[in-house]
């Protein structure tokens, strides 16, 4: 095999590159995670990396970030050749996607952890919180720096462990999805705060499943498909269906318009009347129809997700009601609503919603584990069967159901998340965050799963914080904002701008 | 395209309820070393291998094992049940009090069953209700339940049980011991239930990942108090037999019994992070233990040294096992 050559990109000269790798390969036992990937980064740009899950962005950051050595080729820095260990003690400053903060340490001290300015031998507080509050205003943040981090939203404590890296001073630094954790208005501020570091000299590499960010503030995009590099592309008037086609290989093709005449006649499956709980959300009214899928959409702090997570009764609700079918629930517990025919995907698939270490088999059948016994004794090879089933009808990518989660690209376990959560044939189906983390193949999948679910006359409610998503997918949009219902939305107003009117208060 | 994918997959075990994965999880070497161990005692000690001696340690052994069963299941679901011992000790010297004061056997032995359920039952609510840290509550459980137990064996001084009750625990089956005819039907009886049944598998699925499990309908909250009703109604069980056994009330009796517990169950194949145990294990991990115990005497070792052993072991095994659940992370 010949060693591809670089796409030579055009402005970037050699002098003016300040990372470069050649024919990077890194396999761990017999996954080869990458296979001879080359490219480029200039110095003092915006540089998207671009990929589904599993196909090498993570390891490929790691390389440069000098945690891990690569099997073969080399990494340069400023045209010199590196090792793993110069590199981590170097020019580079990574965030990564998980958060890594001291939440019982107040935000001044999150940003300067290990640098603390001292003076004397002791840490120089009024010097650490006016440089933090210097931070903070740079970045258009209404932060007391002397706030302790874990009282502060999810979003927040991302933009301050992003400043954290921004403090060190590095001149290339790393954003592992640091918009994955914000909101609309959080991601934008962040956005910004990249163009004023991109100004400043800083090279920022960015990886991002957000394609609207990427086309906004890139200035190249490289694309990984399957552990090899693709193609990097200047951002010049390329549009999200150029990056899609290289990412997967393929079009997506485009959205038939739902057909929603039918729906108007349909019978309400599930209805919420009243529902409130105490600081958290008030008064909520939804109907949802056989066959109809309503989008749920609220800006971070609108109570949205603890509305979801009581429908469930995961935290139930302290007053008001719910109907399926017309009848009234009268316990709201998850055995109970799952009984009734309820089902919820959980927003965040690490936390909860897979068992990692147990097979697909396994995690398929946990929610209909009594359906699939006699006399208390599981029948296996039905579970068995199930599984097969369940990896065939969503394409999940696993040898067979033996596999682990914990083995599977993001997309692959949410898939399998997606299996469980519809495993006991429920009539009301309650999706959070369907495809988050996730690549743009497997989200089209779990779009047409949920479609597919809904035309057999099922009723789907669908929380996502992804707008465009909402509006692919859902019949109609309702919208809350400071933890009330705000509007709703359908047909032909069903637009991205009505959407966010009603969710930030201009209407 | 799909081939290439699935090509990249690492091929992976096959994986069982139970954990085939871990320390001591595969019953086979587990029983592997234990032989071994007794080979090697059979080999130096004449007195090792004798009919009456092999006897009084499986003997031993059938009792304790009667207390892991609970103990093993509480585990399984990343909880742990500390107040065994205590538990052990009270329901044992709770049957002998009534039987002194003339109660027929059954009824006294039921109503001291009860108030271990009871116990149980308090440890499992506080537990679920209240989302308490099961190590810590059933320490105090524990230390509770020991004191009640010493106020027993005060009022009863060094009083014997009456015969009757001493003779209960050399009751024989099939001229075996009647509590290790027990324990083999036991042991079998789990081989079936870890491998077959759904409420194993709920157990399991809670000790991974109690969100996920809360997400699927599973009953987390019954399933948990019924465990820890079972561990304590086990632990009493075996109290009754070991307090015939001693014929007397004993302050010491059943101290430090939950710490070999956490030793024999994680030798056995549980882990203190949830998720899998296997009574089978818990069973070879408590006769190692005796071997072990039973070779110091053969050698002549102070008993003194007894406790430093188990709590050696008990620190090796639980360091092992957090090894272990890092690198499996």
């Amino acid at each position: 095999m010949t060693i591809a050559e670089p796409v030579r990109v055009e402005g970037a000269r050699p002098a003016g590159t300040i990372l470069e790798l050649r024919g990077v390969s890194k396999s761990y036992g017999a996954v080869r995670a990458l296979r001879d990937v080359s490219f480029r980064v200039a110095r003092g740009e915006v540089h998207a990396i671009l990929g589904e899950n599993g196909a090498g962005k993570s390891t490929t950051l790691k390389i440069i970030n000098g945690e891990i050595e690569p099997d073969e080729g080399e990494i340069l820095l400023a045209g010199a050749a590196t090792r793993a260990r110069d590199r981590k003690s170097g020019d580079i400053a990574m965030v990564h996607q998980e958060l890594a903060v001291f939440p019982n340490m107040s935000v001044a001290e999150n940003i300067f952890v290990g640098r603390m300015p001292r003076r004397g031998g002791r840490i120089d507080f009024p010097r650490l919180h006016a440089r933090a509050a210097e931070l903070l205003r740079l970045f258009g943040l209404q932060i007391d720096t002397r706030e302790i981090l874990g009282s502060l939203t999810p979003g927040q404590q991302q933009i301050v462990e992003i400043l954290r890296a921004v403090e060190s001073d590095a001149s290339l630094l790393i954003l592992d999805e640091p918009t994955s954790g914000l909101n609309n208005h959080e991601a934008e501020t962040l956005l910004s705060l990249i163009q004023r570091l991109r100004d400043g000299g800083h090279t920022i590499l960015y990886v991002s499943h957000r394609l609207q960010e990427v086309l906004e503030i890139a200035d190249h995009v490289t694309v990984l498909r399957d552990g090899q590099f693709v193609e990097t592309l200047r951002n010049e008037g390329i549009g999200e269906d150029d990056l899609i086609r290289r990412m997967v290989g393929r079009d997506l093709g485009p959205v038939s318009a739902p057909d929603t005449a039918a729906l108007a006649d349909a019978p309400v499956a599930f209805a919420v009347r009243g529902l409130s709980m105490a600081g958290q959300f008030q008064d909520m009214q939804i109907e949802v129809r056989k066959g109809e899928i309503v989008g749920v959409f609220g800006l971070e702090g609108s109570g949205a997700e603890q509305f979801s997570q009581s429908l469930f009764g995961i935290v139930p609700p302290t007053s008001g009601r719910m109907e399926l079918d017309g009848r009234p629930v009268r316990d709201i517990s998850p055995s109970a609503l799952m009984r009734a025919g309820m089902a919820y995907l959980n927003g965040n698939r690490k936390e909860a919603g897979l068992y990692m270490e147990r097979s697909i088999a396994d995690n398929v059948s946990a929610p209909i584990l009594d359906r699939l016994s006699r006399w208390g004794m599981v029948d296996r090879r039905q579970v068995l069967d199930r599984a097969r089933e369940d990896i065939r009808r969503f394409a999940v990518r696993v040898p067979g159901p033996e596999g682990l989660p914990k083995q599977l690209s993001g997309g692959n376990q949410q898939k399998v998340m997606v299996s469980a959560c519809l495993a006991n044939d429920p009539r009301v189906i309650i999706l959070n965050e369907p495809t988050r983390g996730v690549d743009v193949g497997a989200k089209a999948e779990v779009h047409d799963a949920a479609r597919a679910e809904a035309a057999q006359g099922k009723a789907v409610l669908v929380f996502s914080s992804d707008l465009p998503e909402l509006l692919r997918l859902a019949h109609r949009i309702v919208v809350m904002r400071s933890r009330r219902l705000a509007g709703e939305v359908a047909g032909q107003a069903m637009t991205e701008e009505a959407v966010m009117a009603l969710a930030a208060g201009t209407r | 395209m799909m081939s290439q994918q699935l090509e990249q997959i690492t091929p992976v075990r096959r994986f069982r309820f139970g954990g085939a994965r871990g320390f001591g999880s595969n019953v086979l070497p587990l029983a592997l070393v234990t032989a071994a161990v007794a080979v090697f005692l059979a080999a130096t000690q004449p007195n090792f291998a004798t009919a009456s001696n092999l006897n009084s340690v499986l003997f031993g052994v059938s009792i304790e094992f009667l207390a892991i069963i609970g103990f093993t299941y509480v585990m399984v679901m990343r909880e742990i049940d500390l107040s065994v011992g205590s538990v052990f000790a009270l329901t044992g010297m709770l049957t002998g009090t009534l039987l002194v004061a003339d109660w027929p056997f059954w009824p006294a032995a039921l109503v001291a069953l009860g108030v271990a359920a009871l116990i149980g039952f308090i440890n499992g609510f506080l537990v679920v209700r209240f989302n308490i840290n099961s190590l810590m509550l059933t320490i105090g459980t524990m230390l509770l339940v020991r004191g009640l137990a010493n106020v027993l064996a005060n009022s009863l001084g060094g009083q014997t049980y009456p015969r009757a009750f001493r003779q209960f625990a050399r009751t024989d089956l099939f001229d075996i011991r009647i509590t290790i005819v027990v324990m083999v039907v036991a042991v079998l009886a789990a081989w079936v239930f870890q491998r077959q049944s759904a409420l194993f598998r709920k157990m399991c699925f809670i000790g991974e990942n109690v969100r996920s499990a809360v997400l699927h309908g599973i009953r987390v909250g019954r399933i948990k108090i019924l465990a820890f009703v079972l561990s304590s109604v086990t632990a009493g069980i075996a109290g009754i037999f070991t307090a015939s056994r001693i014929t007397h009330a004993d302050t010491q009796m059943g101290m430090g019994l939950e710490f070999v517990m956490v030793t024999a169950a994680i030798i056995g194949g549980a882990s203190l992070y949830g998720g899998r145990g296997d009574l089978r294990g818990s069973a070879l991990g408590l006769l190692l233990l005796a071997l072990v115990l039973n070779g110091m005497i053969m050698f002549d070792i102070e008993p003194v040294f007894q406790q430093f052993v188990i709590g050696a072991l008990l620190i090796a095994t639980v360091a092992f096992d957090t090894v272990l659940n890092r690198r499996a992370k």
